[in-house]
């Protein structure tokens, strides 16, 4: 008889063992209203991490890159490297993680760090940027802001 | 009741496994950790919090029209609570607009402060990604 209950209690037990531990999950969030929650911060804080994903953007770059006297000692070469790297780094780079070009004919390189992301007052999303080039062996530092084109290229403003 | 007992540890066991094989890597934590810690001193000030948030309104607006939508959002984090995205959408036109998103983010940085200093510690910013888990 004690057998039998011991049977059917068991299983009763587990169960609120497992809901018990479900239930501690997450203690210590306060509720908030018009947040978006601690689910959804909690993930886009991983987005910002997970940049706009690994592949190669597809767009272009409108003005002027690279100025300057090291930017006339750039070749036709380095400047594409450098339109592609910036391209990934504007559409997919999270702010403060660079990506970086090399011309493997010359050894001249160079990185470009996304390092904020804004909105214009007409929606339009803008990304400052560092960026350096190494050319020769002499290297040069720069800022610069570009905004995103309704298509898809971006434009750098300055 | 000895088999009982050995099928009920095993489903726990299940259970276990499966709720912590959900859970992000100790190096994907800290990898979410330092991009949002920009200053490297330890805490997520709210300019910091703001600020890689902005990055994630970039990423998550996947048409990049500058506003995000409930389904963009889902895309990203999985799932998320329609009433909270409806209470964030104050224009009430079915999409967020940096506005609307960075007032409603501000409120889930005082949330993930428990305690009102300011900034979100390491033990805050587990609790706020135990969110992320829910």
């Amino acid at each position: 008889m004690i057998m039998i209950r011991m049977r059917a209690i068991v299983p009763v037990i587990c169960l609120v063992f497992l809901i018990a531990g479900c239930e501690t999950t997450g203690s210590g969030q306060k509720t908030v209203i018009g947040g978006l929650g601690g689910a959804a911060a909690g993930g886009l804080l991983a987005a910002a991490v997970g940049g706009g994903g690994t592949g190669i953007a597809a767009g272009t770059i409108l003005g002027g890159l690279v100025g300057g006297a090291i930017g006339n000692r750039m070749d036709a070469a380095d400047r594409q490297e450098a339109q592609r790297a910036a391209t990934q780094a504007f559409e997919t780079a999270p702010s403060g993680h660079s990506v970086a070009w090399r011309n493997p004919d010359n050894g001249n390189s160079g990185t470009i760090t996304p390092t904020r992301t804004y909105q214009t007052a007409n929606g339009q999303y803008c990304r400052e940027f560092q960026q350096t080039v190494t050319i020769g062996g002499e290297t040069q530092q720069a800022f610069g802001r570009a905004c995103r084109q309704p298509n898809g290229s971006w434009q750098i403003v300055s | 009741m000895s088999r009982c007992v050995l099928l009920c540890v095993l489903a726990m066991l299940i259970i276990t496994s499966a709720v912590y094989g959900q859970q992000q890597s100790p190096a994907g934590q800290q990898a979410i950790w330092d991009n949002a810690d920009k200053n490297k001193d330890g805490f997520i000030d709210r300019i910091e919090f703001l600020e890689v948030m902005t990055d994630a309104f970039f990423f998550v607006d996947a048409d990049k029209d500058g506003y995000l939508t409930l389904v963009e959002i889902r895309r990203i984090v999985g799932t998320m609570d329609a009433k909270q995205f409806e209470d964030a959408d104050r224009d009430k036109n079915g999409k967020l607009d940096i506005y609307e998103y960075e007032s409603a983010i501000s409120k889930d940085f005082d949330a993930a402060d428990t305690n009102a200093d300011g900034k979100i510690t390491v033990e805050e910013f587990k609790l706020l990604r135990q969110g992320a888990k829910q």
